[in-house]
């Protein structure tokens, strides 16, 4: 895929989004990017919604992955023999990230201009 | 594991590499969901509806996409839809057989399912309802309380103070209460409703739309005049008008202060409820009235990650740690050390409805695989008129691929017309269900054709499309090219003609035949199980006699009611129309039971000192005349027996079998039921009033006359009046009755005793009647077929008839043996629908009445249904085999 700029991919879907904020606190495997996107409060996502999306990403060169092979050690999700792919971020992925955190927080200044903030607690 | 294989299948739906990198990862990940809804079954399946969904939306949709050039697919998809329209044009019969039977199997299927879908999984309309529990109270082995399972007040009290495996507890009691309007014309309804402890609304998630719903505070006993209306009251007769919160309307002859409107939609614990105030537990205000305890039905919020055992256990353990009172036993009767049980809201709403609509399900989908069964006969007909065009094709060069896209096409938009008028049959049909709904199956009013209905049809098309197209398409894709260009005339193993072909159309009409007894056989066993029910002798005869509720204001003492039941039924009895007449606190199907405690001392009974309760009836003499009571021994009461040394009772056949030796009953003389009382003396025995309906078991009863100031445990007033001619043109003059006699008493509803008894079997009349129709359908869609097929072997033989005939034989011999064939298929389907059938109504156990499953007389009507309708369908082609012309056919 030749090289695009962040600012090509904008505005991101929402799931997309979500992932790449996921994988900004670490790599993780399927099944770990699920479980934080649920534990972060957001509705849960299919395998096939998901998977679609990471092979996406993956072609957009955002993330990439890599072979886990399986071990003895109990790993959340685990079952049988499959070998466990873990995601992670690529450079360009965190700069998309970036870019697309700077839009949305000028969409947030925007919105609390115009009134639209709830009251902070005290 | 089960889950994981199942889910392998869904990914089929998925392309091909994307299955290979990662369908192990997805399985995985899914089975890891599915786990964590492990003990809640609706969640669950709500989960698989979503991955369906999942995989058509990131698995199918891709792919059209992406197999070959977008262009050329969808261009071969039109061409194969053109040229089925046309090829429709053509052949008009076929395609409206095939039309109607899809659009009556998928019209029928989609509003049963829908309506199964509305009562049984739909969620119910609270904050997270798969988390609450209705709780209850049992002593095992004891005879059973009457009316809905109820706890007590000191045992949830206690609870409420150690709550562990619930969030929240409270407790509610359903109530009707008398609202009097103000203004001109004010009238007075009696509106439906509850009282609810705080707690309930928190429970159940709610939020009111104006003020606010009932808090703690509200709860002062004695001073708890507060109530939360319903949006549809607040609608209906306050005008939606946003000042009437902060108001007072006057309930049950109290000033109450409005409070606060609930949101529209929210109706707890029924459909009818209008109104709810804060629950009233007297013992609150003075701990020893009935000995400080008060019974209540009650809700809980389960903590995260508790379970139902886990409430029921710590319920348990806090219910037996209470010190035990006599209360109790009189309450709940003798028995095993107290249980608490817990079951989930929904459980608790639908269980009784359950059982009958599965099996209703089950029913309406044989019919459907009827109904494809006809149309794969249909469609392996018409195969083979198409043989010589499909042989060309296949010799022009289309692959078998092509040409099975091509026959499933057909079926496709078959299918896609059939779910078109489906769609139009279900909207008719569940109009009529929502209309004709009845408090026996609940919910079922909210069923109307909306988008769960609509994926319904869609997706009951698409499966019909594929059972019926896919054997079809997949022979006729089978072509011999060689033999069927020379023209030879059958014999052909293989495509549409030959063996194969012949034993796979006989086999599926066996089938249908065999699915089509089963239905019968499940309609005669509901059939004769709702007769059985309606001709349970109840105790009391509804014919003729209305049956009219009163209400007491609050204020109104003993004697206003001695009057008022007297005053009103002695005037009655002046109306030429009246046969009797009589009052007394309960009636068959009221709602709550009064019950009084009694003793019967060891020497009375039967060796044993009994302390317990009975259902207690307060009557005037004309009751039992009017009900048509079974007077067993001795007799009813007098009015005299108001006024007696003894306290005079009757009881019921029950009671005796219970307390008492059976050859010692008339004059046996029992403790009065409240200290300064006299004895209580038994005057005479009735048959047991099945005052619950007449598949609920009976209680035992005492009957005692009313005195001038009678206690009446209650403010109801039942009038039961028989009446010589129709008891409804009784009710004008009830209603003016009753208001010359106390005009502070209200009138609230007026219908005949019998429309009653027919409402409380309204669900298996139900059942039966569904049951039924199904198995008409799908008899009548039998016989098409059996007729079709017949018909098309006659033509397809019509040379070898001809030749017969020609050669000497009798025309009655032809006949006989299309006949026969016919009957052969008939006869085997028969056999096998009888074998599955009695394999399977175990089944139906729970929903049948008086009635086995394996009961031989319904299973001796459902082939004397079939007879006939078979002979019927064999003996028309019969006849037109008779009556083929040897030189015709010869010169074809």
């Amino acid at each position: 895929m030749p090289p695009l700029s962040p600012d090509a991919l904008l505005p991101l879907k929402d799931l997309v989004f979500r992932i790449l904020v996921v994988l900004g606190t670490g790599e993780r495997h399927g099944w770990g990017i699920a479980r934080s996107l649920t534990d972060a409060g957001g509705e849960r996502v299919l395998p096939g919604h998901l998977y679609r999306t990471l092979d996406s990403m993956l072609d957009l060169a955002l993330i990439d992955e890599r072979d886990e092979p399986t071990d003895d050690t109990a790993r959340p999700g685990a079952r049988g023999a499959a070998p466990t792919r873990f995601f992670r971020l690529t450079a360009f992925g965190r700069k998309v990230a970036v870019a697309e955190t700077t839009r949305l927080e000028a969409l947030i200044t925007r919105s609390r201009a115009a009134g639209f903030a709830k009251a902070k607690a005290r | 594991m089960f889950a994981r294989a199942l889910y392998r299948i869904l990914l089929l739906a998925f392309p091909a590499d994307v299955r290979r990198r990662r369908g192990a990862a997805m399985a995985a990940m899914f089975v890891e969901q599915s786990t964590e809804l492990r003990g809640r079954p609706v969640a669950q399946a709500r989960l698989w509806v979503s991955a369906v969904g999942d995989a058509i939306a990131h698995g199918l949709a891709p792919r059209v996409r992406m197999t070959s050039p977008p262009r050329a697919l969808w261009d071969a998809l039109a061409a194969d839809v053109r040229y089925t329209l046309s090829s429709a044009r053509r052949s008009r019969g076929f395609f409206a057989t095939a039309l109607i039977t899809f659009g009556l199997g998928i019209g029928v299927t989609t509003a049963m399912m829908s309506a199964a879908y509305a009562v049984l999984l739909k969620p119910l309309p609270y904050v997270d309802p798969d988390r609450i529990v209705q709780l209850w109270r049992e002593h095992p082995g004891a005879p059973a309380v009457p009316g809905d399972p109820v706890i007590d007040n000191v045992t949830l009290y206690a609870w409420r103070d150690h709550l562990t495996s619930l969030d929240q507890i409270g407790l509610f009691g359903q109530r009707d209460y008398t609202v009097r309007f103000a203004g001109q014309g004010g009238d007075t309804i009696r509106a439906h409703g509850a009282e609810v402890s705080p707690a309930i609304f928190e429970i159940l998630g709610v939020q009111p739309q104006l003020g606010r719903l009932l808090v703690g505070a509200d709860d002062v006993p004695g001073h708890h005049d507060f109530v939360v209306l319903s949006d549809r009251l607040w609608r209906e007769r306050f005008s939606a008008s946003r000042e009437i919160v902060g108001q007072t309307i006057t309930v049950d002859d109290r000033p109450q202060r409005v409070v606060g409107i609930a949101p529209p939609g929210f109706a707890f614990p029924d459909g009818g409820a209008l109104m709810w105030t804060p629950f009233d537990d007297p013992t609150i205000l003075d701990k020893t009235a009935q000995g400080g305890i008060w019974n209540g039905s009650a809700l809980g919020r389960m903590a995260a990650h508790a379970t139902l055992a886990q409430v029921a256990g710590e319920g348990t353990a806090i219910a037996r740690a209470m010190p035990p009172t006599p209360e109790y036993d009189i309450l709940y009767g003798a028995g095993a050390p107290v249980e608490i049980r817990a079951r989930t809201l929904m459980a608790q709403t639908t269980g009784r409805v359950k059982p009958a609509m599965l099996v209703l399900v089950v029913g309406v989908i044989v019919v459907l695989l009827v109904g494809c069964a006809n149309v794969t006969n249909l469609l392996l007909a018409r195969g083979v008129a198409r043989e010589r065009e499909l042989t060309l094709r296949t010799a022009i060069g289309a692959s078998r691929g092509r040409l099975v896209r091509q026959l499933l096409t057909e079926s496709l938009v078959l299918a896609t017309g059939g779910g078109v008028l489906g769609v139009a049959i279900a909207t008719i049909l569940l109009k009529a269900a929502a209309s004709a709904a009845s408090l026996s199956v609940p919910r079922l009013s909210a069923v109307r054709m909306d988008g769960t209905t609509l994926g319904i049809a869609i997706g009951l098309s698409c499966v019909v499309a594929l059972i019926a197209g896919l054997v079809p398409a997949l022979r006729g894709a089978r072509v011999d090219l060689a033999g069927a260009l020379r023209g030879a005339d059958g014999a052909v193993a293989g495509g549409f003609r030959g063996q194969h072909a012949h034993v796979l159309r006989r086999l599926l009409l066996a089938a249908e035949t065999a699915l089509a007894v089963m239905l019968l056989v499940g309609a005669a066993l509901a059939g004769r199980s709702f007769l059985r029910l309606i001709q349970v002798d109840a105790g009391y005869t509804p014919a003729g006699v209305l049956s009219v509720r009163t209400f007491a204001p609050d204020s109104a003492t003993p004697e206003q009611y001695g009057a008022f039941m007297y005053g009103l039924t002695e005037r009655l009895r002046t109306d030429g129309r009246v046969v009797a007449a009589g009052a007394g606190n309960m009636m068959p199907f009221s709602l709550g039971t009064t019950v009084t405690q009694f003793q019967v001392p060891a020497a009375a009974g039967k060796g044993r000192d009994v302390l317990t309760r009975v259902a207690i009836y307060v009557v005037t003499p004309g009751y039992a005349e009017a009900l048509s009571l079974r007077v067993r021994a001795g007799r009813f009461l007098h009015a005299s027996d108001a006024s007696a040394g003894t306290s005079r009772i009757v009881v019921n056949d029950e009671f005796v079998r219970q307390y008492l030796m059976p050859d010692r009953v008339i004059g046996v003389q029992l403790p009065p039921r409240r200290a300064g009382l006299p004895p209580m003396e038994i005057v005479g025995v009735v048959a047991p009033q099945y005052k619950d309906g007449n598949d609920r078991p009976v209680l035992p009863e005492m009957y005692v006359i009313a005195s001038a100031a009678p206690r009446l445990g209650g403010n109801e007033i039942d009038v039961l009046i028989k009446s010589t001619g129709d008891p409804s043109a009784l009710v004008g003059t009830v209603r003016e009755l009753a208001r010359d006699v106390d005009p502070s008493m209200v009138v609230g509803e007026a219908i005949p005793l019998d429309r009653r008894l027919q409402d409380s079997v309204s669900q298996p009349r139900f059942a039966a009647g569904m049951l039924t129709m199904f198995a008409v359908v799908a008899l009548a869609l039998a016989a098409i077929g059996v007729y079709g097929v017949l018909s098309y072997s006659v033509s397809q033989r019509a040379r070898e008839l001809a030749i017969r005939a020609a050669l000497g034989a009798q025309r009655g011999r032809l006949v006989g043996m299309v006949f026969l064939e016919g009957l052969a298929v008939t006869a085997a389907g028969g056999a096998a629908g009888l074998a599955a059938s009695a394999l399977v109504t175990r089944l139906m156990t729970s929903m049948l009445f008086g009635v086995s499953p394996l009961d031989p007389v319904s299973f001796l009507l459902a082939p004397l249904a079939l007879v006939p309708v078979a002979a019927l369908a064999c003996v028309i082609p019969a006849a037109a085999a008779a009556r083929t012309n040897p030189s015709v056919m010869l010169r074809r």
